[in-house]
């Protein structure tokens, strides 16, 4: 999935480290706890951001990370991964499954005053639903009740196990209905009501967005910062410029070089966290060669993973061992990687029939080996050096990969087509999980029916023993049970039928000035949660 | 004047018009969805379905072009698919940003180019002449983007005397002024200096100092008066040219101008906002050109129009 920043964490052992990541070099020794001082400005250096704020239209992570100090949702997670509630306070599950009750937060308001009760949860289910906007095909809702204004009761049409964990997403957040009915469907693109702990008071679309702490926020005491302001600033040289100078706190989205550069600033710290986001090729599974598994598992074993890790990412990630997850996604286990060997490559290739002809291209029956790849440019921090690397690697086995850079919206559009038009062989792509549950991924990937355009299975891949699973795991009333019983398996197989190159998952990076604290990533979301922070005087 | 100032407008209207249709229709054929960038990469098909429909991006092609036709005509440029702002409102505060760019750049660029290429021309053969030559060959020579970054690493983060980016101070317009003009002055310089060396070879310049005019006003008042003429066409050309195209310093500097808003609206496929910007930019080009032929019809007393 194309993706610019992603998220995710993981296990409590990252995490914690994670927490400790202040300055690295650079910064003062830390001496006794840090108690949070309230006030003060936080400047943010953000990427483009072309759209608009109306989070629940959209599953984008800039919006994501925007909306996520305005509007709030049901639940939220936590730093090391585990979810808790927020707008919840607590839930009832019926022994079968299907019957979720909600104890809502008592004494919340919306920024327009009315209150946050059951029927503003209600209103804004069924306008996901009713308007079919991202996700709403997760929520196997057959109805929704208000019980009394602090209670809801949702019947599923089928148990989800991972319903709190999805209901963390962003796209998921709770709009002010009055406000809403308002001012109409087309002023939420530029304004918002939400219950978050800031209030959006300017928004210019791509240039900044002001935000004013919010007096009436039901949690006492949060949040410290006055002001938050987001600030476009589209070039990345500038933006890690406008850092140094001093002109903002943060500075997200820089590239790998500016962040080892900012690691050893005086003043400035660098905070790492491995995110969900993984680097991958995918792979036209319905196109000759590339049908035949050992062609594919040929393509793995030629690229050198960690080479690439070394040299363009410069050291800030890890070998992918699972299809599209990593051990922050709850449900994940470790399948394999496809160590780098060449010979290997070379055998499984002419095994499979192709063997070495003029040029040193693999041919079969006089076609030669050849593949189109298609990548963007700058869609993700490094992409293109990749896609580069890949292709030499390729050719080093004897595969003629040709490489076709294409603008955003254009590679959008080519490689969202179904299988009889697709005109690709394998595609450079990232995706994140933004839910951090990997039912995402059976459902948007790993099912036959996922197929793009419909969903986000862009290799085409077709298991009928793994779509027979997927069907299944909807059963068990724990995710714990599911991911034993059926997700294992599901996630070994996919590894062993090959249908993209893996690749790595990526450390999520962002450097700021060392007086600001209470950052932190978000699993899943792959957003930088400032909400909470504080800056040390 | 006023009537040939109607009528040159007048006439600009269908190449309006033209370019707008031409627009419109090429990005019915250049690959690239508005619904599916409206709701970002990770949507499902049938959400990119149900937003085609909400923006009316699924009725047929000749009905969306009727009515935005009509509404043009009436004065109305329609809503940004993205924002879902009228376009006249996004157009609006990133026009007179550029606006203000444009003209400090320009303004930056004249005065110095004239005053370097009045220098070279008078001192013409000497070093300062080559001096200055260099200057305007470096002008020309470096690109914008690798000059801003610099000026912005010297200026914000080693000497702290100017802000980085943005545009909410008088500060914040030095660094985007000079890194636009560069180019401009270079131009300014190069045809100030030829302009001038032709005109000092003129014979009322020699009466002129034959009358104990001193030199400097023999340069200022006589030589400097007709030499500018073909410096005022470079000078309006330019200005037209920074309307439309300061892009990259606008990138650089994150400056919220037209330039920037074209190239997102180009990269998301707005087209009601591509087209608003473009008409902006084509007026504004066509009014530029008609001031500065009407500019130097009055300063050119050879030069009349009917």
């Amino acid at each position: 999935m194309i993706r610019m920043l992603c998220g995710v964490r993981a296990v409590a052992v990252a995490g914690v480290v994670g927490a400790l990541v202040f300055g690295v070099a650079g910064g003062p020794a830390l001496t006794g706890p840090m108690t949070p001082t309230p006030g003060g400005t936080l400047t943010i250096a953000f990427v483009p951001l072309r759209t608009h704020i109306d989070v629940n239209g959209v599953n984008t992570s800039t919006v994501n990370e925007l909306a996520h100090y305005f509007y709030e949702t049901l639940y939220d997670r936590e730093e090391n991964g585990k979810v808790k509630g927020l707008l919840v306070k607590e839930d009832q599950v019926s022994t079968d499954g299907l019957t979720w009750t909600f104890k809502l937060q008592p004494g919340v308001r919306f920024h327009d005053g009315t209150p946050f009760n059951a029927a503003a949860v209600k209103w804004n289910f069924e306008r996901k639903i009713q308007k079919k906007q991202p996700l709403w095909d997760f929520l196997p809702f057959k109805s929704i009740d208000v019980v009394d204004d602090l209670t809801v009761r949702i019947v599923l049409t089928r148990p989800a196990a991972n319903l709190r964990a999805i209901l963390v997403t962003k796209t998921f957040s709770m709009y002010s209905p009055t406000f809403a009915q308002q001012v109409g469907d087309n002023a939420l693109l530029t304004r918002a009501s939400g219950t978050g702990p800031f209030m959006v008071s300017e928004f210019r679309p791509n240039e900044n967005v002001v935000m004013r702490k919010n007096p009436n926020y039901w949690q006492k005491g949060l949040p410290y910062f006055d002001e938050v302001n987001y600030r476009v600033v589209p070039d990345n040289n500038a933006r890690a410029t406008t850092l140094e100078a001093g002109d903002v706190d943060i500075a997200v989205g820089l590239s790998v070089p500016d962040i080892q550069r900012l690691r050893t600033k005086r003043g400035l710290k660098v905070q790492d966290a491995l995110g969900s986001q993984q680097y991958y090729i995918t792979i036209n599974t319905r196109r000759p060669p590339l049908n035949d598994v050992r062609v594919r598992k040929a393509l793995n074993h030629a690229v050198d993973k960690e080479g690439i890790i070394k040299t363009v990412l410069l050291g800030t990630a890890k070998l992918a061992t699972a299809v599209y997850i990593n051990p922050t996604v709850d449900g994940y286990v470790h399948a394999g990687s496809y160590r780098y060997d060449p010979e290997m490559a070379k055998k499984l290739l002419e095994e499979a029939g192709w063997s070495v002809g003029p040029g040193g291209i693999r041919q079969r029956e006089g076609r030669p080996l050849t593949l189109e790849f298609l990548t963007r440019k700058g869609g993700s921090p490094g992409d293109f050096e990749i896609a580069e690397l890949v292709q030499g690697m390729l050719k080093a086995v004897g595969v003629d990969a040709r490489l076709q850079v294409l603008e955003s919206a254009t590679f959008l559009q080519r490689v969202t087509v179904p299988p009889e038009r697709a005109t690709y062989d394998i595609i450079n792509l990232a995706v994140g999980t933004f839910t951090g549950d990997a039912e995402y991924t059976m459902l948007t990937f790993y099912h036959t029916n996922s197929a793009a355009p419909r969903y986000f299975n862009r290799a085409y891949y077709s298991n009928p023993v793994v779509d027979a699973l997927i069907e299944e795991s909807q059963r068990p009333a724990t995710t714990a049970g599911r991911n034993k019983i059926y997700y294992a398996q599901i996630i070994k197989q996919v590894y062993n039928d090959a249908p993209i190159i893996m690749l790595f998952d990526v450390t999520q990076s962002v450097a700021l000035k060392d007086t600001i604290q209470g950052v932190y990533l978000e699993p899943a979301s792959n957003i930088w949660i400032a909400k909470y922070g504080w800056k040390r005087r | 004047m006023a009537i040939y100032a109607a009528r040159r407008m007048l006439a600009s209207v269908p190449i309006l018009l033209l370019a707008v249709t031409a627009v419109f229709f090429a990005f019915q054929v250049i690959p690239g969805d508005p619904a599916q960038l409206f709701v970002g990469p990770d949507a499902s098909q049938e959400t990119v379905e149900a937003v085609r429909r909400e923006l009316g991006l699924d009725r047929p092609v000749y009905v969306r072009y009727l009515e935005y036709l009509r509404r043009l005509l009436r004065g109305n440029l329609g809503l940004s698919i993205t924002t879902r702002l009228p376009v006249t409102v996004e157009l609006g505060s990133r026009f007179i940003n550029t606006i203000k760019l444009a003209v400090s750049s320009i303004v930056l660029a004249t005065v110095i180019g004239v005053l370097l290429g009045t220098v070279a021309a008078v001192k013409q053969g000497t070093m300062v002449d080559h001096v200055a030559t260099v200057v305007a060959l470096m002008g020309i020579s470096i690109p914008v983007f690798w000059l801003g970054l610099l000026m912005m690493y010297l200026f914000s983060v080693q000497l702290r005397l100017l802000p980085s980016a943005g545009n909410d101070t008088w500060r914040h317009y030095f660094m985007p002024a000079l890194s636009l003009a560069t180019f401009s002055l270079a131009f300014i310089a190069r045809m100030t200096r030829s302009s001038l060396l032709e005109v000092i070879r003129q014979d009322y310049v020699r009466t002129a100092r034959a009358k104990g005019v001193p030199e400097l006003f023999v340069v200022a008042r006589h030589a400097l008066r007709n030499a500018l003429l073909p410096v005022v066409i470079i000078v309006g050309l330019r200005f037209g040219y920074m309307l439309g195209g300061a892009v990259v310093t606008e990138e650089v500097f994150a400056w919220p101008g037209m330039g920037r808003l074209l190239v997102t609206a180009v990269g998301q496929r707005d087209i009601p906002l591509i087209q608003g910007a473009l008409l902006v930019f084509a007026a504004s080009f066509v009014v530029v050109n008609m001031v500065v032929d009407l500019l130097y019809g009055y300063l050119d007393p050879q030069i009349r129009y009917q």
